[in-house]
């Protein structure tokens, strides 16, 4: 069976993805599970966003695996 | 004011290990700009004018609406309407008398932040839209002055300390570059709890006190995001990009920062066949708020007559769940009277004709 990863999200991803966190087939990096994620929700694919790998935020492709804690995190401009 | 003074005001936070009369002097000392009196601002402010910074500005443009009152705690119904710094001024400053406040009755803009967040030592981002926090955030690296960050959604809220110590990192760190229309959604689009905003904006008033008393445990290079539907908290570290981003004064003054303004802007200003396909729209209530005197007689749609002067008198007549469409001869009178429906009482769905008749009959629309 394969490896599951979990994500954690916020903000107004929780509303895109109607989950506060998701549970996917294990991929390989960032950009794959970018790919992946698009997939399955397109709207996706315009909306910013950060990802945060171990509790830090990444700039450039990132290796995960299905121990990785992942978060996505959407820019919050209320005030 | 004398020491004596000082240790009888603040005993309980000079007492307070790690934090003493020196950390003290330090906040009496300190020059803080708070930009936005919102949810966030208010409470940052209070605590802010309470611990005894010396020296506050306060700056927003905007005005009390009732609206605001259900988590802007500084401002009460009888407020409705006055600019929210000169009311924050009348209430604060007889909290800490010694506590000079500055106020600045207008929003951030590109010709005056520079030479206004020179006077301070720290920027509190207490916005609610993401023109002023990059402006804030790109003003700050060019002066290289720290800011703290606060930000909402929903039940979820950010700080973070930007712009502070050896490795500096920013918000374009987390986000290069400014979050387009559909990333767009504010308190008052997504909606938001007083406490939730009472809460974030606390912790940026706690974090500024840290920052100027130079205590342990700031979140610099650290975003910390609180869940407080389930008090899930997460603090994720920041790093710089590897492009590091450098703003030169010209960059800032030739930035677009504005794009959601306009965004805002467009959805309650409506070109003619914008309000045309409005009024198709059904649900409409179409109010002329000129003079009962005023050419030309339009008499196509079924509408009220309530002029702008008469607008408080005839609140009775304006069904609130209508989609509210009102017009003018240039769009003046439309927009001040929208302004005042949406500040004053409260209406969400209220639009106007942009440009008014003039612009109508230029376009050569039916009305």
């Amino acid at each position: 069976m394969a490896k599951k990863i979990t994500i954690q999200l916020f903000g107004s991803l929780v509303d895109l993805t109607k989950s506060s966190t998701l549970e996917l087939d294990e991929v390989n990096d960032t950009n794959a599970l970018k790919e992946k994620l698009i997939s399955i929700f397109p709207s996706l694919a315009t909306k910013e966003f950060a990802i945060a790998i171990d509790q830090k935020i990444i700039h450039s492709n990132t290796v995960i695996n299905a121990q990785t804690e992942i978060a996505l995190l959407p820019p919050f401009s209320g005030g | 004011m004398t020491n004596q003074d000082i240790h009888t005001r603040f005993d309980r936070q000079i007492i307070l290990p790690e934090f003493g009369f020196e950390a003290q002097q330090k906040l009496l000392n300190a020059k803080v700009l708070l930009v936005g009196l919102g949810g966030l601002g208010c409470p940052a402010l209070q605590y802010l004018v309470a611990a005894g910074i010396g020296k506050l500005g306060i700056i927003d443009g905007d005005r009390v609406s009732i609206s605001n009152l259900h988590r802007q705690l500084l401002f009460s119904s009888c407020d409705i309407g006055k600019m929210k710094v000169d009311v924050a001024f009348e209430k604060l400053k007889n909290i800490h008398p010694h506590t000079q406040i500055d106020v600045y009755p207008f929003f951030l803009e590109k010709s005056i932040v520079i030479e206004l967040i020179q006077q301070y030592d720290v920027v509190l981002d207490c916005t609610d839209r993401f023109s002023a926090r990059y402006l804030i955030n790109d003003v700050c690296v060019l002066l290289h002055k720290p800011f703290v960050y606060g930000a909402l959604y929903q039940y979820q809220g950010q700080v973070a300390v930007f712009n502070h110590g050896e490795i500096r990192t920013t918000l374009r760190d987390l986000f290069p570059t400014q979050p387009k229309k559909a990333d767009y959604s504010s308190c008052n689009e997504a909606g938001t709890l007083g406490m939730v905003a009472g809460t974030i904006g606390t912790l940026q008033a706690l974090e500024c006190v840290k920052l100027i008393t130079q205590q342990k445990g700031l979140l610099y290079n650290t975003l910390l995001t609180y869940d407080m539907m389930y008090h899930q908290l997460s603090k994720l570290q920041i790093s710089p990009r590897s492009e590091k981003m450098t703003f030169l004064q010209a960059d800032i003054l030739g930035c677009n920062y504005d794009d959601e303004c306009e965004v805002k802007t467009q959805k309650e200003d409506l070109d003619p066949l914008e309000f045309l396909t409005k009024i198709n729209q059904g649900n409409a209530l179409l109010i002329d708020v000129r003079n009962p005197d005023e050419l030309p007689v339009w008499n196509e749609h079924i509408h009220l007559q309530i002029p702008l002067s008469a607008l408080t008198s005839s609140i009775h007549l304006i069904d609130k769940t209508k989609n509210v469409l009102l017009f003018c001869h240039a769009g003046i009178r439309s927009k001040e009277a929208l302004e005042c429906l949406k500040d004053q009482y409260g209406y969400e769905h209220v639009y106007h004709l942009k440009g008014g008749l003039i612009k109508w009959m230029a376009e050569k629309q039916p009305i």
